[in-house]
């Protein structure tokens, strides 16, 4: 296995998904939410604080997912449609290696963006007078976990349809991954064959609620045994997701 | 010339599934013959599957019939690629990363080390003329300036085989010449190329040998020169003529007939009294082969026809 | 070179138009309170939190902003039930959600407690409110204030169950991380059935470190400046009272104190102010004033109209207004209705009258009038006891 033809494909993955448009430009639409959200905080008519982190960390997971799903869903698809892959293929790499590359190429990029943002999200919340702890920076974390899971969804639903559904299917995989978290707690009425249905159904999709830590971190809560569980939650389905991608990839006719 | 052949396909068959599941036959029973240090031109309309071909070698394809051979071994490991340069038909490329960037990133899959690496990047910076281009963005790229970083990224590893689709399109004549130079220095440098293209004129005079393929199969295949001496002789004279000879617009005349009439020719001109002026090989162009050879093929009907349509 | 000189005239005259409408909007324009009388879509909790989408305390925040406009046409309407699904008023249900979505908010406590039991009277709902706040935010001293203060005026512990008020209070103690904090239910523990001024002093303490703690500009403020003034002017008939008991006056009907020269020097000799702590507290919170010249002064009440004297004790005229205002918005409601009914506004008091509006007796030297499509009560002004309140520092 080697590993340094993933690490050279990765650096160039990184260098062009950093450098592209959409990824700057939502990287800016952050910046500037990060710069209204003080705005609500004093419409709440409360010390203000609080509203502007919860809008600056709603705003990092959102604006990360949808970084996550545009270049994930735009990757492997211009990949493929403008040819890009035909001089990296026609090198001596297999396409496990070409997918996990450019796997972390993109998280390595939405790393370093999730990394911008929280510094930015963080230092607005303290010009905010929210007192900064440890725990906002696990929450900055898991976020970027969820970003990273998000990354694999996209590549995932891009390898199995066009990048418009994908993209589609991506943000929709996001909602239901949020979803079934809390639909526990909206099963009261279903009972016996309902229930295993709705639970195998939910199984499928990655349970993103490990991943909102950020709701009880800025109260500064400690994380319970869900915060732990989300790393390899996590590993274990980014592992899943990119094993399918290498799967459909290895055998698409390109 | 090393008389084993660099890329060898047998009885290759390939067939797509396209939309709603529909078949479509790409090739049929191609076989091939690449012999080394060759520059080999495979030559077809567009459709005839010629990087349909291109593609199973390179790997970008899966699931054929028949046999591949890349340096004497089946295609399907990923290390025989090493030694391998392709040129895709308009290449595009990471729009946000250099072109010293890209060259580096790619000249590192191939295995060079650092060290080769800078000394091939700057050969090929002169050889095609990039050297100032070096920190643009692959984005901001003409169409023919892509075509010369693809070329670039093909020949910066010095690849034995050199795999070439459509390498003209794009470019202006002061370029294409550059390129027929380039592709010779490469010859000579040990390279093996492997042409494909249906601008015939451009690799004529560059070519050792020649396919032609049309609707999936390969119509015929051999050394460019041995095709040249199939053309007709031509006898030009003066005085009488014999009644077969085609008059001149000067005083001349022209006769032409096969390898097998030339003693019965050169006696039938001595009989009716003319002179000869000089007897030569017809000069039979490559295009003019092409057409004339497809153009059998489709009358041969379409029973040899089934694929092609991609 | 013209043509492109005009062009960018016209963009850059464009741009300056737009930016001049703009900031003309902004320029003298007055705070608009919204008020609606809806209020919107509010799930169940299960389905809120599942809706959220993993950003609980977010959607939680602005469904809680939106909010505001229906409050605003609650502290006028005091009308719940039109929001509420069922028997449950809007604020309960609304509150409800927003505990569960983001409990550790200590803003949705006082503030539904405000808005269920100072705007709507649901002194239970509110209760519930403050409970699962203490269990949720135990530490929280404000939580803890609001509870004591909520259970000593609407249930009257300190009255009824003062074992049960103490075990609170110990336990409130018991909760503080910091020892100031537990200062205040020290205080009222050692006071406990023995000062009855706990009820009034913490409500006026609370409502007066609320306005403080209000911006001016906030929706709310007016709302709670006007709770801060009721509980001071309580907080001054409770006080006054016993030092009045003891005064050598006696009057058997509404007196202006003023005119009986009380407000002039209130010598120590003149009234048996005995309680030092009384005077501090009547000090601090500008009932009384010290000059050393002329000693202690009584001040107009907080609303700054005067104190009278009655037979059943001390009252203050600026919280006897407060009152009818707040009867006034009654009728103001039927005026609505009316208005909209006959499409037309009342000429005078005989045509609302045969409307079916009675209006009350207004208190001394308040006029009413109608304005826009409400009543309005003016009152003459002639004193200023303000001085202690955010607004005039």
């Amino acid at each position: 296995m080697n590993l340094s033809l993933i690490r050279i494909i990765a650096g160039a993955t990184f260098r062009e998904s950093f450098r592209s448009k959409s990824f700057v430009m939502l990287l800016v639409l952050y910046l500037a939410g990060t710069c209204i959200a003080p705005i609500v905080g004093w419409i709440s008519g409360t010390d203000g604080s609080i509203v502007t982190a919860d809008l600056i960390f709603s705003l990092l997971s959102i604006v990360g997912v949808l970084v996550a799903t545009a270049t994930g869903t735009a990757l492997v698809h211009t990949e493929i449609k403008q040819h890009t892959l035909y001089t990296v293929l026609s090198r001596p790499i297999h396409r496990w290696q070409f997918v996990c590359g450019k796997y972390l190429g993109l998280c390595a990029a939405l790393i370093a963006g999730q990394l911008i943002m929280l510094a930015t999200g963080l230092t607005m919340m303290a010009l905010n007078g929210l007192s900064l702890h440890i725990g906002l920076l696990w929450a900055g974390l898991l976020i970027t976990l969820e970003v990273c899971i998000m990354a694999a969804v996209s590549l995932t639903w891009t390898a199995l349809s066009s990048p418009l559904l994908a993209a589609v299917f991506s943000l929709a995989t996001y909602a239901v991954g949020h979803f079934v978290h809390g639909l526990p707690g909206l099963m009261y009425h279903l009972e016996g064959v309902q229930i295993m249905l709705v639970a195998g159904l939910a199984s499928l999709i990655p349970d993103l609620g490990y991943y909102a830590y950020r709701n009880e971190a800025i109260y500064g809560m400690p994380a319970g045994s869900d915060e732990l569980i989300a790393l390899p939650y996590a590993l274990c389905w980014i592992t899943l997701l990119l094993f399918i991608t290498t799967s459909v990839i290895r055998r698409k006719q390109l | 010339m090393n008389e084993t052949p660099v890329i060898e396909a047998r009885g290759v068959g390939f067939t797509y599934t396209g939309n709603w599941l529909q078949k479509i036959t790409a090739l049929h029973d191609v076989t091939v013959s690449v012999p080394t240090g060759s520059i080999f031109g495979y030559l077809g309309a567009n459709g005839a599957g010629k990087s349909t071909l291109i593609k199973l070698m390179m790997g970008l394809l899966r699931g054929h019939s028949g046999q591949i051979r890349l340096f004497g071994e089946d295609i399907g490991n990923p290390k025989q690629r090493t030694h391998l340069g392709y040129l895709p038909e308009q290449p595009f490329f990471y729009e946000n990363l250099q072109v010293h960037e890209y060259l580096s990133y790619l000249g590192h899959l191939s295995g060079l080390d650092s060290a080769t690496l800078k000394r091939n990047a700057e050969r090929v910076y002169e050889l095609l003329d990039l050297g100032d281009l070096r920190k643009r963005k692959l984005g901001s790229f003409s169409k023919g300036m892509r075509q010369r970083f693809g070329l670039a990224q093909t020949i910066i590893h010095e690849p034995k085989l050199i795999v070439l689709d459509e390498p003209f399109s794009g470019l202006d004549p002061l370029w294409r010449a550059r390129f027929r130079q380039i592709f010779t220095e490469e010859n000579k440098r040990g390279a093996t190329l492997f042409f494909s293209s249906h601008i015939l004129s451009d690799i004529e005079d560059l070519c050792t040998h020649y396919a032609v393929i049309d609707h999936g199969r390969v119509l015929e295949q051999n050394r460019l020169d041995a095709l040249f001496e199939q053309a007709p002789l031509q006898l030009i004279g003066t005085g009488p003529m014999p009644k077969e000879a085609t008059r001149a617009s000067d005083n001349s005349w022209t006769w032409v007939f096969n390898d097998d009439q030339r003693q019965a020719s050169l006696d039938a001109v001595h009989a009716c009294g003319g002179s000869i002026l000089r007897l030569e090989r017809q000069k039979l162009g490559l295009e003019e082969y092409f057409v004339q050879r497809v153009a059998e093929h489709h009358a041969a009907g379409p029973a040899t026809k089934e694929g092609g349509s991609i | 070179m013209k043509r492109r000189a005009a062009f960018w005239s016209v963009v850059i005259l464009c741009g300056c138009c737009v930016l001049a409408w703009n900031v003309q909007r902004f320029v003298g324009a007055k705070a608009v309170y919204r008020s609606s009388s809806h209020l919107d879509f509010v799930p169940s909790p299960a389905m809120a939190r599942a809706m959220s989408l993993g950003h609980r305390n977010t959607f939680a925040k602005l469904r809680w902003i939106q909010s505001f406009s229906y409050a605003q046409h609650q502290f006028e309407a005091r009308d719940d039930t039109i929001a509420g699904s069922d028997r449950r008023g809007g604020f309960v249900r609304l509150y409800e959600t927003l505990l569960h979505l983001d409990p550790y908010f200590e803003p949705y406590y006082t503030h539904g407690t405000l808005m269920t039991s100072g705007i709507v009277g649901d002194h239970q709902s509110a209760l519930y409110f403050l409970w699962s706040g203490i269990h949720i935010l135990p530490h929280n001293f404000s939580i803890w204030n609001n509870a004591a203060a909520h259970i000593v005026s609407f249930f009257d512990y300190e009255n009824r169950h003062p074992h049960l008020m103490q075990a609170l209070l110990e336990e409130w103690v018991a909760c503080m991380e910091y020892p100031e904090q537990t200062s205040l239910p020290l205080h009222w523990i050692s006071g406990l059935g023995t000062r009855k001024s706990s009820v009034e002093l913490q409500q006026a303490r609370y409502w007066v470190q609320k306005a403080h703690e209000t911006s001016r500009n906030h929706w709310q403020y007016s709302f709670i400046r006007s709770r801060a003034l009721i509980a001071l002017s309580k907080l001054g008939i409770h006080y006054l009272t016993p030092l009045l008991v003891e005064a050598p006056l006696v009057h058997t009907a509404p007196v202006d104190f003023q005119k009986l020269g009380l407000n002039r020097a209130l010598q120590l000799s003149d009234i048996q102010l005995t309680n030092k702590k009384t005077i501090g507290q009547l000090l601090q919170y500008g009932i009384l004033s010290h000059d050393p010249a002329i000693g202690y002064q009584l001040n107009p009440d907080p609303f700054g109209f005067p104190w009278l004297l009655s037979s059943e004790g001390i009252i203050s005229t600026g919280l006897e207004r407060a009152y009818f205002d707040d009867r006034l918005a009654s009728y103001s409601r039927q005026l609505r209705g009316a208005i909209e009914l006959k499409h037309k506004r009342p000429q005078n008091q005989a045509e609302l009258e045969e409307w079916g509006i009675v209006l009350p007796e207004p208190p001394v030297g308040c006029t009413i009038s109608i304005d826009d499509n409400h009543f309005r009560a003016v009152y003459d002004r002639s004193a200023s006891f303000e001085s202690f309140l955010p607004e005039a520092q």
